[in-house]
């Protein structure tokens, strides 16, 4: 059970990442689709002008960048498009943000409850949606992807110990071996793991293991000055560039020396062009999204390309003598066709008829394509690497809490709590609070878009607990004649796990599910429920917080943060206490004698999650004389000398009492006010 | 005997312990690194492998080869004509011919080697 609570939580965690990435490469297959149209167009081009579309479709699915533009293509479809400007083709699911742990009410309902308590398992329901389940697996598939990175590459450079330079085997003249190279065939390496060949994974895998070996070579290499970096070896079967801050060129021991020519050109050409990197960085950017098949597509045809693009700038400067033998050497150097999923850059791989038959043509590539080229470049990347606007009106939607008139209000207090009350019967004192999310006049009705927050309270003299919770959002209909509002219909969501997709399908255009779902009123909810309930029992709440945190005080543990984690319910309670917890806080501070020690740092750090404008301040830390952890009554002392003062001056007391609450109590009671 | 091919590089390994047989391990490691860069490592690894070939032994710390460079050649000939020949002499030298003619010289020599051979065969 453990393992899977960590798994949700892992993927909770995951789930707006993996989203982001997968909306990302959703919106670049666009792009995609663009790119690969162009590179039949532009077959006839100068081959650099392909890689400006290849850089295009890289950074568009590195960068979280979002343009938006009313050009874009990808709104011809209707998608939604985040706050972010990104387009959404895939929502998060609303449970995945806080996998709530639900708990059956009396009645059988089950019921959101804030309450993270230790309840008989039985009772619980795990409320986690399919993101969050599936997300680790994107983690697990990247990191496999690294893995074998890193194991390849060790595996070839082990592979790659036996290499000897060029030079040696110039300087040395012809082997006594009789020279059956008619065929290279004969000469018969070791046979070669499915793996081996293995580069842009190793030199990958050169930048997290080999930088150091990679500098001691570069040094090496100054020292001695062997030719140029390339070396031989029995253990390959093709020539290959490997390694990123110091490549070298391996070459099969048994090539025939006539094609050693116009191989070491060809891989020349691809240093020269810093191959070694973009395969590199692409094989980067694939680990990230090895989910996308379309992605790997676009990786074959990207190799291929590095492939044509080095073959041109060979051929540019070839006579037709050397064309051939550059022909011959491809075709004998060609290696099997399913050398493409991970092969370096090697020699003869992918494409070998399309490259064979470029390199015979020997046509220079078209100069006057290059400016066309380019336009459709641009175009390609306004009309297809761009993110449309939102749905709406060609505007992204702003959201704005609707205002409701005070009948109106009511109304909806009355509707939940007569919705709430024929879901629960638990026997407490029932209370509501609402959020407005969404208000629209249809003719004689209003369609009102509330979360509300529905809270059964029971009070047995001393403690004050929760028998029953819903917390939801949710569609009200109202006949409006004149200033009075009648229910017509009450629509939620069901909480059978099919909340998220019924959710979607209700909600309008103008409202998000992110807000209709969004967390951040809930505490406020709780506390004007708690508050209702404290009124309507006529409780002492003083009494009641001086309970509660004698029980937080006193639970088991050293440091405060045991404490609240042996006692979680007293610590929440006394927050959903709200404005009677920071009023009884600020008269104990104010007592003649102070607070000392753990209590009186645990009186501050209530105070402080009760209103977040406190915290360790800089007119607090001055006050302090800068002390690394000041005591609760050092800092409750310092702010109201400083902040609370200083606001009065510059604020006044009025303004106050609407946007700093807690302050405005703390002068009050300071001053023997109520 | 398992297959003697060896490729560019292991043939100049052995050539270097053909040359200076029997040799000292300490003295291979030298002489690989001067000649060929090679760690200590890689050179017993190769080392390992010739061995196993049947191409060399390691007693005592000293390399001593279990065939000489002419056996070895023609062992290697031999295999590479039963693979890829089926074993027929006439085959190979049609296959090796139909690229490249031979010489006068090398026509006279052919011809000097097959006499000499059906006098053995005689005898």
């Amino acid at each position: 059970m453990n393992l899977l609570r960590s798994w949700i939580a892992l993927g909770g965690a995951l789930s707006p990442l993996v989203l982001s990435l997968v909306n990302r490469s959703i919106a670049a297959l666009w792009l995609l689709a663009a790119v690969l149209l162009l590179r039949l167009l532009l077959r006839r081009a100068p081959k650099w002008v392909l890689f400006l579309l290849w850089g295009l479709l890289a950074l568009r699915l590195a960068l979280p960048l979002h343009i938006n533009t009313s050009l874009s293509l990808l709104g011809s479809a209707p998608v939604p498009v985040n706050n972010a400007g990104q387009v959404e083709y895939l929502q998060q699911d609303a449970a995945v943000r806080k996998p709530q742990l639900v708990l059956r009410s009396p009645v059988g309902q089950a019921a959101a409850t804030l309450e993270p308590v230790t309840i008989d398992t039985e009772n619980v329901v795990c409320v986690a949606a399919p993101q969050a389940l599936l997300a680790p697996l994107w983690l697990l598939g990247a990191a496999g992807m690294l893995l074998y990175a890193l194991i390849s590459s060790l595996r070839l450079r082990y592979r790659l110990r036996e290499a000897i330079p060029l030079e040696t085997i110039r300087m040395s003249g012809k082997a006594h071996l009789p020279d059956l190279s008619a065929d290279s065939r004969i000469f018969r390496t070791a046979p070669l793991a499915p793996v081996a060949s293995v580069w842009p994974p190793e030199g990958f895998g050169l930048i997290l293991f080999g930088l150091k070996g990679a500098l001691r070579r570069r040094r090496l290499r100054r020292a001695e000055r062997p030719e140029d970096g390339i070396w031989l070896s029995d253990r390959v079967d093709a020539p290959f560039l490997l390694g990123l801050f110091s490549p070298r060129i391996y070459l099969p021991a048994g090539l025939e020396p006539e094609y050693r020519e116009p191989v070491l050109r060809h891989e020349r050409a691809h240093l020269c062009h810093r191959d070694n990197w973009w395969k590199g960085l692409g094989w980067l950017l694939l680990c990230f999204f090895w989910f996308d098949p379309f992605l790997w597509l676009a990786w074959y045809l990207f190799g291929r390309d590095l492939e044509l693009a080095c073959d041109e700038r060979v051929i540019r400067t070839c006579s037709e003598g050397e064309r051939k033998a550059y022909a011959s050497a491809l075709l004998s150097c060609s290696i099997p066709r399913r050398a493409w999923l991970y092969a370096p850059l090697a020699f003869g791989e992918s494409g070998i008829k399309t490259r064979l038959r470029a390199v015979m043509r020997g046509k220079k590539p078209a100069r006057w394509l290059i400016l066309p080229a380019l336009l459709l470049v641009i175009a390609a990347a306004v009309f297809f690497a761009t993110d449309p606007l939102g749905a709406v009106n060609g505007s992204a939607p702003v959201w704005e809490q609707p205002l409701l008139s005070p009948e109106l209000d009511t109304a909806v207090r009355e509707a939940v709590l007569n919705q709430g009350q024929k879901l629960f019967r638990s026997g407490g004192y029932p209370t509501e609070a609402h959020a407005a999310l969404d208000l629209q006049a249809e003719g004689e009705d209003v369609v009102l878009w509330v979360q509300y927050l529905y809270l059964e309270l029971s009070w047995d003299g001393d403690m004050l607990t929760e028998t029953g919770a819903m917390r939801t959002p949710a569609r009200l209909r109202f006949q409006r004649t004149g200033e009075d509002f009648a229910l017509t219909e009450f629509w939620q969501p069901g909480m059978d796990g099919d909340y998220a997709r019924q959710l979607r399908e209700q909600l309008p255009d103008t409202l998000p599910l992110s807000r209709a779902d969004s967390q951040e009123w809930v505490m406020d909810m709780t506390r004007s429920c708690y508050a209702g309930a404290a009124e309507h029992f006529g409780i002492d709440t003083d009494a009641l917080c001086e309970r509660l945190f004698t029980a937080l005080e006193t639970a088991e543990g050293e440091d405060m943060r045991e404490k609240i984690h042996r006692d979680p319910l007293s610590y929440r309670r006394l927050l959903y206490l709200g404005s009677y917890s920071a009023h009884w806080i600020i008269a104990r501070f104010l007592e003649p004698d102070g607070q000392e020690g753990l209590r009186g740092d645990l009186l501050w750090r209530i105070l402080s999650e009760l209103d977040d404008s406190l915290g360790n301040s800089g007119a607090i830390r001055r006050e302090t004389g800068g002390l690394y952890n000041p005591t609760g009554q050092l800092c409750f002392d310092a702010w109201l000398k400083n902040e609370v003062r200083n606001s009065e001056q510059a604020k006044g007391l009025p303004w106050m009492e609407e946007h700093q609450p807690i302050a405005a109590m703390a002068l009050r009671v300071s001053r023997g006010e109520a | 005997m398992s297959d003697l091919t060896m490729g560019l590089i292991e043939t100049r390994f052995a050539e270097l312990i053909w040359a200076r047989e029997p040799i000292s391990t300490g003295e291979l490691t030298a002489l690989a690194q001067r000649e060929l860069g090679w760690k200590r490592s890689t050179m017993y690894t190769v080392l390992r492998r010739l061995c196993d070939k049947g191409l060399f032994t390691l007693e005592e710390g000293t390399v001593r080869s279990r065939m000489s460079r002419e056996t070895y050649e023609a062992v290697k000939s031999e295999q590479l004509i039963d693979s890829s020949f089926g074993g027929s002499v006439p085959a190979f030298l049609a296959a090796f011919t139909r690229r490249r003619k031979l010489t006068e010289a090398e026509v006279k020599e052919l011809r000097a080697l097959i006499d000499g051979l059906e006098e053995g065969r005689k005898k």
